[in-house]
């Protein structure tokens, strides 16, 4: 299935998503906890949440962009959306080792 | 019917950038407060909506506001069982200000036991909706009116949209996030935001302000005045707070330091710095701790373990250089992968970290779009090759992790 990665976010194109995954109104899809940006998905894209995992729904056509938590219409010129196709996808951030915890944690940039 | 304008002339375009440019210095001013105009100016305003002069106190930095507003809202009561402690060493050395002797002189002859109640009451949103809103709403109508649609998109994004990232967006969100890390770290009170900006107001201003000085669009004598009065503030001063009798106003920064993506930025200072002292470093944009910069000794071993975001790791490879940097975690490389343009790097620890007793892997990643690094560490059993690392931190293998797009 084709991947897309923007930055610390990977989507893979899925057959479908899980049955009892809940709709979320939020489109961002990732904060940058030490800037004003993030990851977010177009409007007309559906967010869903099932077990602490997000899935996304293309009904037609979509985007993936990155852009500033307060005016979600700016890019932030650094990474370039990316176009999505209708279908399904699963969104997974980028993680990393912590050896002294001995704890997996998402990738905070 | 007035005909619509439909596109600039050339010397109107010229015009545009060198007016743009002239209200991005005024919105990024580091000259002292005029506090005449700001006195004036906000005076008209609260009697535009019906209400009497307020009593001002100006104070030199943001974070000062804070605190003097507390204190205020606290006069009568005993401010260290109020905020703490340690409340006033740390805003003798947070701000060098004798807080005391600035609000005796402040206050003395001006507040009395009513300051407290008149606090209560935050004219901001009653400011806000009556004297902005309802004048972008006209001035936007009479622009529709007068300028055709793609016209009026040029205007909006050549000043408004080009003004508003750099101070909005990239200034404001970055002081008023600061401002509340800084209040919860050191004191009780809680951030008190406005949406009065001054300066950093230049963003709209500039774009209701184009067209009626370029371009020959009237607004009514009503509109035009409050404009004016908006447009001579966004000169004088930084930020304000409004109550009910009593204004508090922040003077400007005195040094606004940024990178060529207008991001705040100094390689050996603040970025942001008040006259009280009260000082922001930055380094593109990413907030740090000041010892980051002034003293680059100090980042440690232990500094790179102990901050767990890796933006801020990122810093502190770019301050120290990538060769410290691997010098201080004690790497070396193990496998090496070139994948769409990108260096990929697997790198092991050379000696067995003292608390675990174990090697600890790391994976260099570059970032395709920005093409900043990233030492994200990987757990030993992802550490098969370069490639099987990066796809790890994605939770799949090498065969699986298989990227069509990377921006």
């Amino acid at each position: 299935m084709k991947q897309f990665r923007q930055g610390d976010v990977l989507l893979i194109q899925v057959n479908d998503i899980p049955k009892n995954a809940q709709k979320i109104t939020e489109k961002i899809i990732a904060h940058g906890e030490s800037s004003n940006h993030c990851h977010r998905v177009s409007e007309n894209v559906e967010v869903m949440e099932y077990n602490k995992e997000l899935y996304l729904h293309v009904n037609d056509q979509g985007a993936l962009e990155h852009v500033l938590v307060s005016n979600p219409t700016t890019w932030t010129k650094e990474h370039n959306p990316i176009p999505l196709e209708k279908g399904y996808y699963k969104v997974i951030k980028q993680v990393e080792y912590d050896p002294y915890e001995n704890h997996i944690r998402n990738v905070m940039d | 019917m007035t005909k619509k304008i439909d596109k600039l002339t050339q010397e109107q375009e010229a015009q545009l950038i060198q007016f743009r440019e002239e209200w991005r210095k005024h919105g990024l001013s580091c000259e002292r407060i005029d506090k005449e105009t700001t006195k004036r100016c906000i005076s008209e305003l609260y009697n535009l909506i019906g209400k009497k002069p307020p009593v001002f106190i100006f104070c030199p930095s943001l974070l000062f506001v804070q605190y003097q507003i507390e204190y205020c809202k606290n006069l009568g009561s005993n401010l260290r069982e109020n905020l703490g402690e340690n409340l006033m060493e740390n805003l003798r050395y947070n701000l060098r200000y004798n807080l005391r002797a600035n609000l005796r002189v402040n206050l003395r002859e001006n507040l009395g036991e009513n300051l407290r109640y008149n606090l209560r009451d935050n004219l901001r949103d009653n400011l806000w909706s009556n004297l902005v809103a309802n004048l972008v709403e006209n001035l936007g109508y009479n622009l529709r009116h007068n300028l055709w649609s793609n016209l009026e998109a040029n205007l909006r994004y050549n000043l408004r949209a080009n003004l508003r990232v750099n101070l909005r967006e990239n200034l404001r969100y970055n002081l008023r996030y600061n401002l509340r890390d800084n209040l919860r770290d050191k004191i009780k009170p809680k951030y008190l935001s406005t949406n009065l900006l001054g300066s950093m107001d230049a963003f709209w201003i500039a774009f209701y302000e184009f067209p009626e000085k370029f371009l020959g669009i009237k607004y009514s004598e009503k509109d035009k005045h409050t404009l004016n009065l908006w447009s001579s503030l966004s000169k004088s001063c930084s930020w304000f707070w409004c109550y009910e009798n009593y204004c508090f106003v922040s003077d400007r920064p005195e040094k606004l330091s940024f990178n060529i993506q207008n991001r705040l930025h100094c390689e050996d200072g603040p970025a942001v710095k008040w006259i009280d002292g009260c000082e922001l470093y930055y380094w593109n944009g990413i907030a740090i701790p000041k010892e980051w910069i002034l003293n680059k000794q100090s980042i440690t071993k232990q500094t790179i373990i102990e901050e767990k975001n890796a933006e801020k790791r990122r810093c502190i490879r770019e301050i120290i250089g990538t060769k410290q940097y691997a010098t201080l975690i004690d790497i070396k490389e193990i496998d090496k992968d070139h994948v769409n343009g990108q260096d990929v790097i697997l790198y092991k620890t050379k000696q067995k970290d003292d608390i675990i007793n174990e090697h600890i892997y790391y994976v260099n990643v570059t970032c395709h779009s920005t093409l900043r690094q990233y030492f994200l560490c990987i757990p030993k059993e992802a550490a098969k090759n370069a490639w099987s690392a990066v796809a790890w931190t994605f939770k799949m293998n090498e065969q699986e992790y298989k990227p069509i797009i990377e921006t």
